[in-house]
Parts: C-alpha cells; structure tokens; sequence
C-alpha cells in the first residue's frame, strides 16, 4: 500500500533538495510510535516494565520462543495482552482515523480550517451514534457495528450539508465553513441533548461517551473500527495524486484529467465513515484532525503522497500521547480524553485562525 | 470544431455558435465583459456541457471523451489562478503529466524529460525548486503555461492569459505563447479583452455579443470601426500599428464638444495634406466627409480606416465631372466645408471650381493656408486665380490647422444666431 508514496517520494527528494528529516520522516514517525506504544503499555495501577511490555509482545504475537527469560508472572500477559494493548491500539487507529478524515476534508474544501469536529461531522457521527444506542443497538457481538454504521451515515449527512451551506462559487471560503459548521454544530448538539433527555436509560452511557475517551475499550472496539481505517487510508492513498490536483481547484483538476465528480464523492463518503468509525468507538474527540494535517504540511509538504501517511501516523501518535496525559495527569483520576484534546487543539485553533487568515500559504515553507 | 453549439448553465449564454479552428491556429475570443468568453471556453474543453450542439476534436465529441485521453489533447490555462500552496514549480509543473501517469505509479524518465522541457521553453528552469506561492504574477503564469505544456497538447485554451499583468508581462506572456503556436504548431484559443494585443498577435478573431457570434474572421474583418461601436457601444477609431499594420483600437471620449448647429463637415485634401484634419474632426465627433481623392493617395487610406464616406477616383487620373458633382452633393449637404493647404495641378483643378460652386450655394468654406497660393500652384495662375476668388468669399483664412475647430465653433455660432 505504502509502495506508490515511497517510490514518487524518492523522486521528490531528487527533484526538491530536502532535508534528512524530511527524507526519513516515515521511518522517524514509526520508531516514534514503537517506542510510545512501550511506554503507553507500561502505566497504569501495575508498572510492567517497557522491556517485559516488549518481551511479551514478541513472545505472544510471533509465537517464537521468547528473545529474554520470561521473568513475568502470567498475570502480566492477560493485563498486557487483553486490557492495555486494546485501548493502545485503539487510540492509534482513532487517532489515524481522525487525522486522515481531517487531511482529507482540508484537501477536498481547500481549507485549513476543515476538521471532523469544526465542520459538524463529529456531531453527525455523535446524533447518529445516539441514535442507536438510545435504540439499543450498542456496540457488542450482537449489534455487529450498527453504532459505527449509523456514526458514519450521521457523519456524511452532516458532511454533505455544511458543504452546500458554505460552498459559493466553487469554493468553501472561511467564513462560511466555520458559520455552517458552527450552525450545524449547534443544530446537532440540541437533537443529542433531546435524546438524552428522552432515553433516561441510557443517559449515563451516551454523557459518558460524548465525552471521549478509551476507558473500558477492548479488542472489539479495535475490530469494528479498524477496517475504515484501512479502507480509508487505501482510498486517500489511491486519490492521493487527483487530491494534489484538487488543491488547484476543481476546474484545474478536471482540465488535467481527475473525474473531479467521482473523486470527491469517494474521498467525502470515506472521510465521513473515518469519522463515524472513530466517534463510535471513543465519543466526541476534537481537534486532532486539525492539528496533524497541519503539523504534517509543516513537515512533509503539501503533496498528499506524503501527507496521508504522516498524517496518518503522526494522528495515531498523537491521540496516544494524549491519552497517556490523559491517565496520567490527575492519576489515579482519568480525564476525558476529549478534553486533554480540546485543552491543546482550541487555543491551536485560535492561533490558526489569528496568524493564516484562513490560507495555506504558511504551511510548509 | 464547433457546431449548432449553445452553451450556458441553467440558461443559454451562447447560442448557435457555428466556427472551426484549424490546427496551428492562434484564435482570440474578444468582447465584453460577461458576453460569455469563459464560458465558451470552459465549454472547448469539456468542463461544462453544452446545452445543445457539439464541440468536436478531429470528428470526436470533447465532453464524451475520457478524462485521461481528453487532457492529453487539451490544455487549460485558467484566469487570475493564484497557487496559494507551497508545491514547487517542478511539482506543479509534474501535474500536467498526471494523464500520462498510471495511478500509483510513478513519474517515468519521458514524464521528467518533458517537464523540464516545458520549464526550459518557457524560461522557468531556474526556479524548478522554488515554492510557486512565492513567485509573481507572471512568473505563476508561466509555471501554468509549462504546466499546459507538459500535457503535449494540441489545443491549448487560455482565458485572459495577460489579466492582472503589467504591459511588459503582457507582452512577454503573449510572445511566449506565439511562440508556441508557431513552433510547436498548439492550436491556441484565448479568451482576451485588450483589443489591441488581440489584433496584434491573433490569427483569427471571435467576437461575441449578445448571446451570439456577432463576427468572425481575420483580424481586418473582426476589429471594425462599426463592430466595435457596436458591440461595446464606444466611439473610437481604428488606425494601423505603425510597425505590424494591424489595426488598432483609439479610444474617443463620449463627451461631445460639438456645437449643436455645426455637425457634417466636408474636407477637401489629398497627398496627406488632409488626414491630420479628418483624423481630427472626426475625433471631436464631427461627421466628416472627403473628396475629391485618388484612391490610394495617403488621406483616401486615412478616410478608409476611419470608415468616412470618400468621393474617390482612380489612382493618377484626373477627378472627372460625375465624381465633382457628387462632390458638390456631399458639401452642399454639410454645414461647413474645408479646404486643405494641398498643392494644385491640372488634375485636382476641378476641385476648386466645385468649391466655388459651394459657395455660390451659401456653403462656408474654410481655407488652411500654411504656404501661400503661389507656392502649390502648378497650373500656371489657373489655380491662383480660382483660390483668390475662393478665400475673398471665405469666412476665414486660417494659417494652422489647429484653429478649425474654433472657426467651426464661430460658424456653428452664427448660424444660429441667424436662424
């Protein structure tokens, strides 16, 4: 998968003299989330050691004889194994998800304020996903993913209409992305609050959740989120060149050969399940699709070959690092995950809106 | 190839439009603003489809062709595009290769070759490294125009390719893309507004108005004195690039400074002595006429290109007695006629009994003497004589050109404070 942006990306770096960071940031990013994945699974009420954390993994997930003495008790492996890895890897796939579904909204807006939470998509995933609760369906065995499936059909219906509020003449301009956003928000927001009012049962579980967070997230979380995320990262890879294009506008790119027309539709409905599948498995988690994008251009550049996968991975650092923060700030207290993102993306947003103006020309220079 | 073709959003902008453009050809798309330019070009290139009719390239419909196959034929250039991205030049450039490369694969050596290519025709391979945000107006321009170029079109579209630029990069913009045209043999069609710069390097002009063709042809065909009135409702005049003898466009101010009485004035000139006056008269928005002429001779030219109605001879014959009494029709019909400092001999003689002959009918006529009488005598005092009879009956006997348009003032005056 990652194939076509490694090869084109060999020839960005002949073409445009860049630095070793730039050349390596792929490799950099990953040894960055190895060594956080360690760290993650070492917190909580027992400390097990990065060390056994990677003894374990190596001796559980390759069924090889273990490269070090086991020198843990059994225990450790189920805490390892069954509790942290799940929420840690959960939080990667999140966090890769929301950034993903935000690099995508900002390439197809050409707009830098385009994020999941900001346009309303969150909130369209966050009704959507009330929705079924409230109606029973909760995520379990028997209720095969309709939490995700109805997040994602909440997050494109939201999606699709911020685009035809704030779209004049072919373009999202601002102002009026963040009024329609802020609009819709507001709009979506009562109707949660409405459902929580009426289903008095499950009040407790949809506040809790809107909150975001991990706690309590198992392997099935993983497994029901983890196919968008896939499918999503192959699709914003498999556009990524037409996405280049569209940054030029929609006329640019239909004169240079996109079908701008399938393109968007494709890329709009998968940023819209990304962000259905990340809002079902951990609530209402702003900001991370805005910041990544944004940090990744600094880095990387504005090409999509390059963006999707740092944004991809930088997200999943990211959101793991804030759930870290998130345990272990106020520990033994957890603090919404939600609110450790909010804490950093808002005065982030702020900063963004006060220095840009709203372009991207500051991205990546 | 266009046929029948109307095209227009939830309504017609353009209709029936009916013209071909050969291969090699360097088209303008003239006329006002909003008369539909853009969108007959968005049009050309398969953007918008048409509401009736078709675009063909080569006998095949634009708007049914495949993405990829239709973006290797035709090149957009848009308007007033701005990159406000940090790509570089070779990246942006690399994007005209786009339907050349599969999806997921990656730029071959022939996609590399032709993109620095296209930079180093249009003079942008110095800044192959630099992020296109960064760069000029025209400099942007010509990383779009490379970005056309790297798609090896044959028909490259461009839409107020020299808008927002100053006159130097104007012209440097249109040079490079004559240059394409001529050499790599692009058919080129470009929506421009700037008339001038639209007869000088154009091989062929379109010129839309009003929903419609309103002409199409050569530059000497399309840039008419009456077409432009028409359709941009200006007075102007056209007069000849003195270097590429295309004609170009004079504009005239709508304020009138003609007196109410005195309006058609005819002049009588030849050898150039004339055109000074004509060109000036007419630019203060009198209606002039002019006779006798040789045609051919430096002020029938000038008469012409200022579209004037001429009672005109053969060249080097003698003004015959049909063309004087059809000059004695034109002055007895103006308010005032003008008579030239133009030297006379036996050929042009008529001219001055038809004067007199003007006056006998209460014509004023108004005589520029810069040199005296027996100086462009060459009739041996035939002339002489008449001209004495002449400026004894003239109500003024100007020595400079300049104060006709006083003396005509003065006469306007009292005519009306007779009638």
């Amino acid at each position: 998968m990652l194939c076509c942006p490694l090869s084109t990306w060999s020839w960005h770096c002949e073409v445009i003299e860049i630095g070793f960071f730039k050349r390596h940031t792929l490799w950099l990013l990953t040894a960055a989330l190895v060594l956080l994945v360690l760290v993650a699974a070492t917190i909580g009420s027992i400390y097990i050691s990065p060390l056994q954390v990677l003894g374990i993994l190596v001796h559980r997930l390759s069924e090889l004889p273990a490269p070090m003495v086991a020198d843990w008790p059994e225990s450790y492996e189920t805490i390892i194994l069954s509790i942290r890895l799940p929420r840690v890897v959960l939080a990667l796939v999140v966090g890769a998800a929301l950034a993903l579904a935000g690099a995508i909204f900002q390439g197809l807006f050409k707009n830098p304020m385009a994020d999941p939470h900001i346009i309303g998509a969150s909130a369209g995933a966050g009704l959507g996903a009330a929705m079924a609760i409230t109606m029973g369906l909760s995520i379990n065995w028997k209720g095969l993913g309709a939490v995700p499936l109805l997040a994602s059909i909440g997050a494109l219906l939201a999606v699709i209409l911020v685009y035809r509020l704030a779209r004049s003449g072919g373009v999202v301009p601002i102002p009026n992305l963040l009024l329609a956003g802020l609009a819709l928000n507001s709009l979506l927001s009562a109707l949660i609050s409405l459902l929580i009012y009426f289903g008095q049962d499950q009040m407790h579980t949809i506040v809790f959740w809107l909150m975001g967070g991990l706690s309590g997230r198992y392997w099935n979380y993983v497994f029901y989120t983890l196919p968008y995320l896939l499918i999503g990262v192959g699709a914003a890879v498999y556009y990524a060149r037409d996405l280049n294009l569209m940054l030029l506008g929609e006329e640019t790119a239909h004169n240079l050969g996109v079908e701008v027309e399938k393109v968007k539709a494709v890329l709009l409905l998968v940023a819209s399940v990304l962000t259905g599948a990340a809002v079902a498995a951990s609530g209402m988690i702003g900001f991370v699709g805005l910041i990544v994008p944004h940090v990744a251009r600094i880095l990387v550049g504005p090409d999509h070959r390059r963006l999707v996968p740092v944004s991809v991975l930088s997200g999943a650092i990211l959101l793991l690092g804030a759930d870290i923060l998130a345990r272990t700030v106020l520990a033994p207290v957890e603090l919404p995950l939600g609110v450790v993102t909010a804490l950093f993306g808002a005065p982030f947003f702020i900063m963004l809106l006060r220095r840009t103006g709203g372009h991207f020309t500051e991205a990546g220079d | 190839m266009v046929r029948d073709l109307t095209c227009g959003y939830a309504v017609p902008v353009l209709e029936d439009l009916n013209f071909q453009i050969e291969q090699g050809a360097l088209v303008g798309i003239i006329g006002p603003n909003a008369s539909g330019k853009t969108t007959l070009l968005k049009t050309l290139c398969g953007l918008l489809k048409p509401r009736s009719g078709q675009v063909l390239l080569d006998g095949r419909v634009v708007h049914n062709l495949k993405p990829a196959v239709r973006s290797r034929r035709v090149a957009v250039v848009g308007q007033g595009v701005r990159i406000a991205f940090a790509f570089s030049v070779a990246e942006v450039v690399m994007m005209g290769r786009h339907p050349y490369i599969p999806r997921m694969g990656s730029p071959s050596a022939r996609d590399r070759e032709k993109v620095e290519w296209a930079m180093e025709v249009t003079g942008i391979l110095h800044l192959a490294q630099r992020p296109v945000s960064n760069l000029s107006g025209g400099e942007q321009q010509r990383v779009f125009i490379a970005r056309a170029l790297a798609q090896e079109p044959e028909l490259l579209l461009l839409d107020e390719p020299t808008s927002f630029l100053d006159i130097g990069h104007q012209v440097e913009i249109l040079d490079l893309v004559k240059q394409l045209n001529r050499r790599q043999q692009i058919a080129v069609v470009m929506a421009i507004h700037d008339l001038n710069l639209a007869a000088q390097y154009c091989d062929r002009l379109l010129l839309v108005h009003e929903n419609r063709v309103f002409a199409w042809g050569r530059v000497d065909e399309v840039i008419t004195r009456d077409n432009i009135r028409k359709v941009y409702g200006q007075p102007i005049l056209i007069e000849r690039h003195p270097v590429y003898r295309c004609p170009q466009v004079v504009l005239l101010s709508r304020l009138s400074h003609v007196s109410d009485r005195t309006r058609q004035v005819h002049v009588v000139g030849g050898g150039g002595m004339g055109s000074d006056i004509l060109l000036n008269l007419v630019h203060r928005g009198y209606r002039v006429s002019t006779g006798v002429l040789n045609r051919g001779d430096s002020d029938w030219q000038t008469a012409q290109d200022l579209g004037l109605e001429i009672v005109d001879v053969p060249p080097f014959s003698p003004v015959s007695p049909e063309s004087c009494r059809k000059n004695l029709e034109m002055m007895v019909r103006s308010d005032a006629v003008i008579l030239a400092g133009i030297p006379f001999g036996p050929d042009n003689l008529p001219n001055l009994q038809t004067l007199l002959a003007a006056v006998e009918q209460g014509i004023p006529v108004i005589v520029v003497e810069e040199e005296p009488i027996e100086a462009r005598d060459f009739t041996g005092g035939a002339a002489a004589g008449l001209y004495r009879k002449l400026v004894g009956s003239s109500p003024a006997v100007l020595r400079e050109p300049e104060e006709i348009v006083q003396a005509l003032e003065n006469i306007g005056k009292r005519g009306s404070a007779n009638g």
